[in-house]
């Protein structure tokens, strides 16, 4: 018989929502568990085993303390190949929306104004700026599906693949109505798909979760918002939600083409 | 000095670990560490106008994202002025109601319950108890499909927004979701009956300090304006808000609240003490035959108030239907709001105890924010319970340490605070 993979599944700082979407999808769980040989998950098993080298690692959350940064490198060293999973591993998500205001301390204190013991506390940053991170799995939360597509790419030892178009996409195959022509802020041509465009499909603009897709056509993003009356400082507000420190790159972008 | 040192590793929104500190043979000190990673929410949502809080608050938490969204939404249109028409309120609830199915069945079935029925873990558990590990999945996964179908996503799904919803159930939907209710009352019932025979250790003789939400009608339920306490008090939202103590604990990253220099606890057992007898049907009939003295003095008893929320949440999900389908196809409403300036205090029951999310908005902005979760509610009483529990043992039995572990770690659990996963390791120094 084939040996079976080691794999491990991490979190660091986050909501714990995309290792819960593994958990919460009881019906294919059992044949992911089958399918390798889980070396540590601590959300759904007491077994592990720090010291076995892994063939994969799955990683949620962003780095938020010094502390965090000593394991995420000692995970590393460890594994053949490390996949950050989630918005928040990925490009720093959500509490990584004032990483580029230098402002952290400020801001912390006004949260903690008391002295903190228990850890040293950073601003949050995505895994790559730490460790060489070979895939991300994008979304807040993942999408199962995605994931399990990769998932099984993985174990047949052939790269990530994430959908190379937008939401937008997505959108049209729905038939949905473009909520950019009603005027109101959708990032959906900016955003990587893989979500089955689930917001637009409610009549809710897209808010970016998945990260930005690549390969964007700005111009004409920014034409029709402009078009629309949707101003450039909303817009930034709302890339900047999600999209951690890819934010700049994106904004740097679009200022230069408007 | 002997000191124990568990690190549980629960999900207590991330990690908590356990100290012991013995001197002597004697009890000396306890303490429940917090050393999670900050991410600062109350500063993220200043400057956001107020869809965009939305968009932020529920990502807190994955397991309680829909009690995040309605306590922020319940805040933001007391400040807007708007009013929502009942039928919205009641697709609301049915979305509250399979958070609170999911919540309730991942920890009581396969976090707690295995500590009572003496397994490592659920796993283990199937292979006497194969029915009950099944009810708690097909729960659970009911609890995920009703969010999925009604906020567009098993979690931080963004259909549920101010004035109502982006997109309405259809009949069918609706149909399809009080089939699967109605299969599985009959089978909570049976687990809430298994749940009942568990033996519970007793503690001291104290009695607690439990606080919750008071539902505007005489039923039972998860939301409210005023607040009932189990010393007779009742105060508005607002006013209880103000006087939760707040103390900073170096050892958390957590804060600990306390009422009157008192602990309190929030949660299912508080709820089931204070509104039990609100109760109708099966659930009513379960808490009859539950409910003694002792619940007010054991917080271990909160698994057997989930065993029956989950009952009433079932129930009510059938009843809530039978409402809904009546309005059915819901008229699209869209809401505008010209003003959005002042503050006000949200608040809904989540399945571990009353969360409070308080805002202040200037000219449609957020400038201030403060939210108060239930597990920083619990803390103080989850630590003086610890205490006691450790120094009954110590009398007892002297220092074991097996003992003081396991025992610790079930007076954790019942409190839920988040997820609490069942593996540990454990190191002493």
């Amino acid at each position: 018989m084939e040996k079976k993979l080691k794999v491990g599944f991490y979190e660091f700082t986050g909501c714990a929502g995309d290792l819960l979407t593994i958990v919460h999808n009881e019906d294919y769980l059992l044949k992911i568990w089958n399918s390798i040989e889980i070396v540590s998950f601590r959300l759904a098993t007491s077994k592990r085993n720090e010291k076995t080298n892994l063939d994969i690692a799955f990683i949620e959350g962003s780095i938020t303390s010094e502390e965090q940064i000593e394991e995420l490198k000692k995970i590393r060293e460890k594994s053949k190949i490390l996949v950050a999973l989630g918005t928040c591993a990925s490009f720093g998500g959500l509490q990584s929306m004032y990483s580029h205001a230098g402002d952290f301390l400020t801001r912390f204190n006004s949260v903690y104004p008391h002295k903190f013991t228990i850890l040293k506390p950073l601003e949050s940053k995505p895994l790559e700026n730490y460790v060489k991170i070979d895939y991300f799995i994008p979304g807040c939360p993942i999408d199962f599906k995605l994931f399990l597509f990769n998932f099984i790419r993985l174990l047949r030892n052939l790269p990530v693949e994430l959908p190379s178009y937008p939401v937008c996409l997505e959108c049209k195959w729905q038939e949905n109505n473009c909520l950019l022509l009603k005027r109101i802020p959708c990032l959906g041509p900016l955003t990587r798909a893989g979500c089955t465009a689930r917001c637009p499909t409610n009549n809710l603009p897209c808010v970016g979760c998945f990260g930005p897709y690549e390969d964007l056509n700005i111009s004409s993003w920014l034409k029709i918002s402009q078009e629309n009356n949707i101003s450039f400082k909303e817009l930034e507000k709302k890339i900047r939600l999600f999209w951690g420190i890819k934010a700049k790159e994106i904004l740097d972008q679009l200022k230069n083409k408007k | 000095m002997k000191k124990i040192k568990v690190d549980l590793v629960t999900r207590v929104e991330g990690h908590g670990n356990i100290y012991i500190e013995i001197y002597k043979n004697k009890f000396k000190s306890i303490k429940f560490e917090i050393p999670e990673g900050p991410r600062l929410f109350e500063t993220l949502v200043v400057n956001k106008n107020p869809e965009e809080v939305l968009n932020i608050v529920c990502r807190i938490c994955a397991i309680c994202n829909v009690s995040h969204r309605y306590s922020a939404i319940r805040a933001l249109e007391k400040i807007g002025n708007i009013k929502v028409p009942h039928e919205i309120i009641l697709l609301r609830d049915l979305a509250h109601y399979g958070e609170m199915l999911e919540s309730h069945a991942l920890h009581l079935f396969f976090l707690a319950l295995p500590d009572f029925l003496g397994f490592p873990d659920a796993v283990n558990m199937a292979q006497k108890f194969p029915d009950l590990v099944q009810i708690g999945l097909r729960i659970k996964k009911f609890g995920n499909f009703l969010m999925e179908k009604i906020l567009g996503r098993m979690m931080h799904g963004e259909n549920m927004v101010i004035g109502g919803f982006g997109r309405y159930l259809t009949a069918e939907e609706l149909m399809d979701i009080k089939k699967e209710a109605e299969q599985l009352l009959p089978e909570a019932i049976k687990s809430w009956e298994i749940t009942r025979d568990l033996h519970y250790t007793t503690f001291g003789e104290e009695s607690m300090l439990f606080v919750c939400l008071k539902p505007p009608t005489d039923e039972y339920g998860f939301w409210g304006d005023e607040i009932l306490i189990s010393n007779g008090e009742e105060y508005l939202v607002e006013k209880f808000y103000s006087l939760i103590e707040e103390k900073i604990i170096p050892h958390s990253s957590a804060k600990h609240a306390y009422y009157q220099n008192r602990p309190y606890m929030v949660g299912a057992l508080a709820r089931m003490s204070l509104l039990g007898e609100r109760l109708h049907n099966a659930s009513a009939e379960a808490f009859k035959k539950s409910y003694s003295l002792s619940w007010i003095r054991n917080p271990l008893y909160n698994n057997l108030a989930q065993a029956i929320e989950i009952i009433f949440s079932l129930e009510k999900v059938i009843s809530t239907v039978d409402e809904l389908l009546k309005k059915t196809p819901l008229e699209e409403t869209l809401i505008t709001y010209q003003k959005f300036n002042g503050k006000a205090v949200g608040s809904v029951e989540a399945p571990r105890g009353t969360l409070f999310h308080y805002y202040e908005f200037k000219n449609k902005k957020c400038v201030k924010a403060n939210l108060i979760i239930p597990t920083a509610q619990n803390y103080a009483s989850i630590e003086q319970h610890l205490k006691i529990c450790a120094c009954n043992i110590i009398k007892k039995f002297g220092v074991k340490e097996d003992e003081l572990i396991d025992e610790s770690e079930k007076i954790i659990r019942a409190y839920d605070p988040c997820i609490s996963c069942s593996c540990h390791i454990v190191r002493i120094s």
